[in-house]
């Protein structure tokens, strides 16, 4: 194996050498045309000006071929090296999975053998981390199932979620439909490092169906409830922010309850208010720290109804339209 | 043969004088071939005067060297980053600057020289073929300067990149980079000039030394030669620094871990540069990316590890054992128990699909849900098919969970029955009168359906009687010659006869020592053992972990069974102290303090005395006997050392032991009459 890759190597051209030869063998040219040249022109009756005119000009012509072939293969040298440069810049600013790329392979020159062995090191790291980027690859595709088989349309509200359903964190979001009239939701983020927060997401995902969804009593007494079942799960380091929501239509209310750093905001007529935690600005931006619950009078206006939870980097954003939305 | 190691300085000076030798070779050979003069005639006024240049150019252009180099060194090894990058800068500036100094000193030594040659009347401007000559003169001597200057980059690029190297700068300022095409091309330039126009010059009619023809080929040839020279020696420097990177790519791709994101240093401002800038980005970037992804998967290994349980739970006549080893960072593998309203202990052991976190992810599901529908009431069977539907629905059929669940009635006429039921799990081990045999069950995954129904079954154990649950790590373990173990393997183990004193602990800590001896294994492994002692035995198990505090829990539930079981016993706080003195013992000094070590503890509470067991897993060398300690001992900060002291005055009876191979310590307390009649 070893013996095939230093073939490999060997394989590529000295470009250095090869021009230099080219240089050389410029030079014998010159030098040879040069003295040809002056020993035919002795002979004729040109001034002596004329003579080192003309010699001089077929040096310069001559020399201008040979620089130009020269220059063009330093220049096409140097160009492909920018061009591994910039790769390699874009390579080290690209996602995690992207970073482990092969550079197109050069040339058969030096560029090529430098190629060679930044794609041989590439290789390298992607055995190494073989094992961990399958892991995540699996583990992105269970957490990708493990959400909740999300209703696009329920009644006349349209339902979208901001957050990934593929990625690795704490991030989850649960509707289950109570009957025609009730929609219930829950929905937050466990704060902390992505892998140990996305174990702490799937077991309370687990939880929170296995308590199924609170069909007479307030959210605040469900969440409470689920909430005590996660002090295992949520441990050290990790910081569980939740809220729960239930849409009545019917009795046209959104009882709410939040815990840790979770907000509901009603966007309607222009205006937002907010419930829950502190929430600033224009729009539901930023979820304080706490519990809280309630229960907001929703009408029959259009309107919106968001659901922050966690920091703005891992926030859930349920957006519910009303009725002025059509429904496709 | 080993080269003489030179200074830098002491390179750099012989460099310099090398080209300026080369230099006034290449005049004296023009005036003596071109201008048909003489060694004599040049004697008397060319030599001198070139040889006053070089001195003078040596000394200027070593000045040179030592004003820009010297700072050089010394801000090497400063701390400041904007000092040493700096200094950086300025090491690799320094050959084009020496360029550049050589060809200006050049150009002003020329015209000195030929201002001299006016002034002594040795040229006149009077014809003009004279002022032509002149600028014939003036042109291949500022071909020779930029000849000279070429090499003396060279030279100095190539003597000063060690010094480069040692600065050990990982990246390019943006604004520091340059091009290397273009000095390259101008040297190639300078190259075709230097042949040229001394060919022609030699082809002028004037003097002929040897042969016209000699003569044409002698100085074509050698101008040639140096401009090919020096060619080569410019771009093979370039590629000497290309190959340089190379060498060290290559390396790291063969070589092992530990080095595998080593950078290298930064050795030149142009395109060499820019490429090892970005290089040592990327692997900047990779380093962090995947320790931060190593760092998380520890992290999600602690979450996990806090979702398995620790201590059995206080119920009476079942001593439950049990080990779950990943065989990376996160596994699939579980095991849990909880104790069901009626003093029912409720067992159960898993084994998700697949391994790693994807596995791990399914696995803390599958755990929360066995504790919340446990919780919720009814039969093993009933607990695992409502569970199904649940694993169904995350895993959408996609992956699946192998899983048993027992609960043993410990009380009542039902005490000793064991219910079990399984989906897809291996079948459990039921170990009666030194027989193992297995348990059948036939049953589907969790999760393959979600309409899938579990059915249990049940036993009644005698006492004595162990029930083993395993994963299929275990049976696909193999051991040193490579074979798999099998499960006739762990039969053969289990009806090994043993001791009845020695804790099921130890018994599946053996067991699983052994498997661990093997080959390294390729998937997570989980034994949990369950015995049976019958509804009149009293004794409590616990695995003490090797960190300080993990003796607190063990404190607690003695505390609580024997005020339950002996109310008016008034020994407990000196049985707790004794407890607490053995256990911090054995934490220190078998277990060493590290959390992946473990050893199990025993309170057994016999008719006429309460007995504690704590087992050493350490260096199995007994303890030395308890010394009395100074009176003043206590002033010590923090007083340390009254532990065996202590055990010896609080309890009737300290002693230790050696069972099946673990060494133990074992402290006696004798119940008065009143307990033994509450006993």
């Amino acid at each position: 194996m070893n013996r095939l890759r230093a073939n490999r190597h060997e394989a590529h051209v000295n470009s250095a050498m090869a021009m230099t030869a080219f240089m050389a063998g410029g030079f014998v040219c010159i030098a040879a045309v040069l003295y040809a040249l002056h020993r035919v022109l002795s002979a004729s009756r040109l001034e002596s000006w004329q003579l080192f005119g003309l010699l001089l000009f077929a040096g310069c012509a001559l020399s201008a071929l040979v620089f130009a072939a020269i220059t063009r293969r330093i220049v096409r040298h140097h160009r492909e090296l920018r061009r591994i440069t910039e790769r390699l810049e874009s390579l080290a600013s690209a996602p995690r999975f992207g970073m482990l790329e092969r550079l197109p392979s050069a040339s058969r020159f030096e560029t090529g053998e430098l190629t060679d062995a930044l794609n041989a090191l590439q290789d390298r790291f992607a055995r190494e981390y073989e094992r961990l980027e399958k892991d995540l690859r699996l583990a992105s595709q269970v957490r990708g199932l493990q959400w909740s088989e999300t209703l696009d349309w329920w009644g006349r509200w349209r339902i979208s979620c901001s957050g990934e359903r593929k990625r690795v964190d704490g991030v989850f979001l649960e509707t289950v439909p109570l009957d025609e009239n009730r929609l219930f939701m829950a929905a937050g983020v466990v704060n902390g490092p992505d892998m140990p927060a996305a174990l702490a997401a799937s077991a309370l995902i687990m939880v929170i169906r296995t308590h199924g969804a609170p069909a007479a009593e307030r959210p605040a007494g469900w969440l409470d409830r689920v909430t005590a079942w996660t002090a295992d799960i949520i441990t050290s380091g990790l910081e569980l922010n939740i809220a729960a929501v239930m849409i009545d239509e019917s009795a046209g209310t959104v009882s709410w309850a939040v815990r840790g750093r979770a907000a509901v905001g009603m966007l309607r007529d222009g205006r937002t208010e907010t419930f829950g935690n502190a929430a600033c600005g224009a729009g539901v931006q930023d979820a304080g720290q706490g519990a809280g619950s309630g229960c907001i009078r929703i009408g029959d206006s259009a309107g919106e109804l968001v659901i922050l939870t966690g920091n703005a980097e891992s926030a859930v954003r349920l957006s519910v339209a009303g009725d002025k939305e059509v429904r496709p | 043969m080993k080269r003489w190691p030179a200074s830098p300085a002491v390179s750099l000076f012989a460099a310099m004088l090398a080209a300026l030798l080369t230099g006034s070779f290449c005049i004296y050979l023009n005036n003596r071939i071109i201008h048909g003069m003489t060694f004599a005639e040049q004697w008397s006024f060319h030599i001198p005067l070139v040889a006053a240049g070089d001195a003078l150019l040596l000394v200027l252009l070593g000045g040179m060297a030592l004003l820009r180099l010297s700072p050089v060194r010394k801000s090497r090894n400063g701390e400041h980053a904007g000092e040493r990058m700096a200094a950086f800068r300025r090491l690799l500036d320094f050959p084009l600057e020496w360029f550049a100094g050589l060809l200006g000193l050049s150009l002003i030594l020329i015209f000195l020289f030929h201002a001299v040659e006016l002034a002594a009347g040795r040229i006149s401007l009077g014809a003009p073929e004279d002022a032509a000559n002149l600028a014939m003169s003036v042109i291949a001597e500022l071909n020779i300067a930029l000849m000279l200057s070429v090499l003396l980059y060279v030279f100095s690029r190539r003597l000063l990149r060690t010094q480069a190297l040692r600065f050990q700068i990982h990246a390019l300022p943006r604004n520091a980079r340059r091009s290397a095409a273009g000095m390259l091309s101008v040297t190639a330039a300078i190259c075709f000039v230097i042949v040229v126009t001394n060919c022609i010059r030699v082809l002028e009619p004037g003097t002929t030394v040897l042969h016209p023809a000699l003569d044409y080929l002698l100085v074509a040839g050698l101008y040639s030669v140096l401009a090919t020279g020096i060619f080569a020696l410019s771009i093979s420097e370039s590629r000497k620094e290309l190959r340089l990177v190379a060498d060290h790519l290559r390396r790291l791709a063969s070589g092992g871990k530990d080095g595998l994101h080593q950078m290298f240093p930064v050795i030149a401002l142009d395109e060499t540069g820019w490429l090892t800038g970005a290089w040592n980005q990327l692997q900047q970037r990779i380093k962090n990316e995947y320790e931060q992804v190593e760092r998380n998967m520890k992290l999600a290994h602690a979450v996990q590890n806090r979702l398995l349980p620790l201590s059995p739970p206080p119920v009476g006549g079942a001593e439950i054992a049990s080990v779950c080893r990943q065989s990376s960072d996160v596994g699939g593998d579980f095991h849990d128990w909880l104790v069901l309203p009626g003093n029912r202990l409720c067992l159960a052991v898993g084994d998700v699909s697949g391994k790693g976190l994807p596995a791990a992810l399914l696995m803390c599901a599958v755990m929360a849900g066995f504790r919340s529908e446990a919780a919720k009431g009814g039969s093993p069977g009933d607990l695992l098919t409502r569970l199904n539907r649940h694993v169904h629905r995350m895993t959408r059929g996609e992956s699946f969970v192998t899983m048993a669940v027992a609960v043993l009635d410990t009380e009542g006429p039902a005490a000793g029955t064991v219910t079990v039921a399984s989906a897809g799990h291996l079948d459990p081990i039921h170990v009666s009168n030194r027989h193992a045999g297995e348990w059948a069950f036939s049953s589907l995954p969790l999760g393959i359906t979600p309409d899938a129904a579990y059915r249990e079954s049940a036993r009644r154990l005698g006492k004595g009687d162990v029930l083993v649950f395993l994963t299929d790590g275990i049976v696909e373990c193999r051991d040193d010659s490579g074979h798999l173990n099998g499960f006739d393997w762990i039969l053969g183990r289990l009806s090994q006869p043993v001791p009845s004193a020695l804790p099921l602990a130890s018994r599946v800590d053996a067991i699983m020592d052994e498997l661990d001896g093997g080959y390294a294994a390729e998937d997570d492994r989980t034994l949990l053992a369950l015995r049976w002692h019958g509804d009149d035995a009293m004794r409590r198990c616990f695995r003490l972990i090797g960190e300080y505090g993990a003796e607190k829990p063990i404190l607690r539930e003695t505390e609580a069974w024997i005020r339950r079981t002996l109310p008016e016993w008034p020994r407990v706080d000196d049985l707790l102290t004794v407890l607490s003195e053995m256990c911090l013992n054995a934490i220190e000094h078998g277990l060493l303090a590290e959390t992946g070590r473990s050893s199990p503890v025993q309170v057994h509470l016999t008719g006429e005395a309460i007995r504690i067991r704590v087992w050493d897993c350490g260096d199995r060398q007994p303890a030395p006997a308890p010394e009395v300690p100074p009176a003043d001992k206590w002033r010590q900060d923090p007083p340390r050392g009254w532990g065996l002291y202590l055990i010896n005055r609080l309890a009737d009876g300290f002693g230790f032991g050696c069972d099946n191979g673990l060494v133990y310590a074992e402290s006696v307390f004798k119940l008065d009459k009143q307990a033994r009649e509450e006993c």
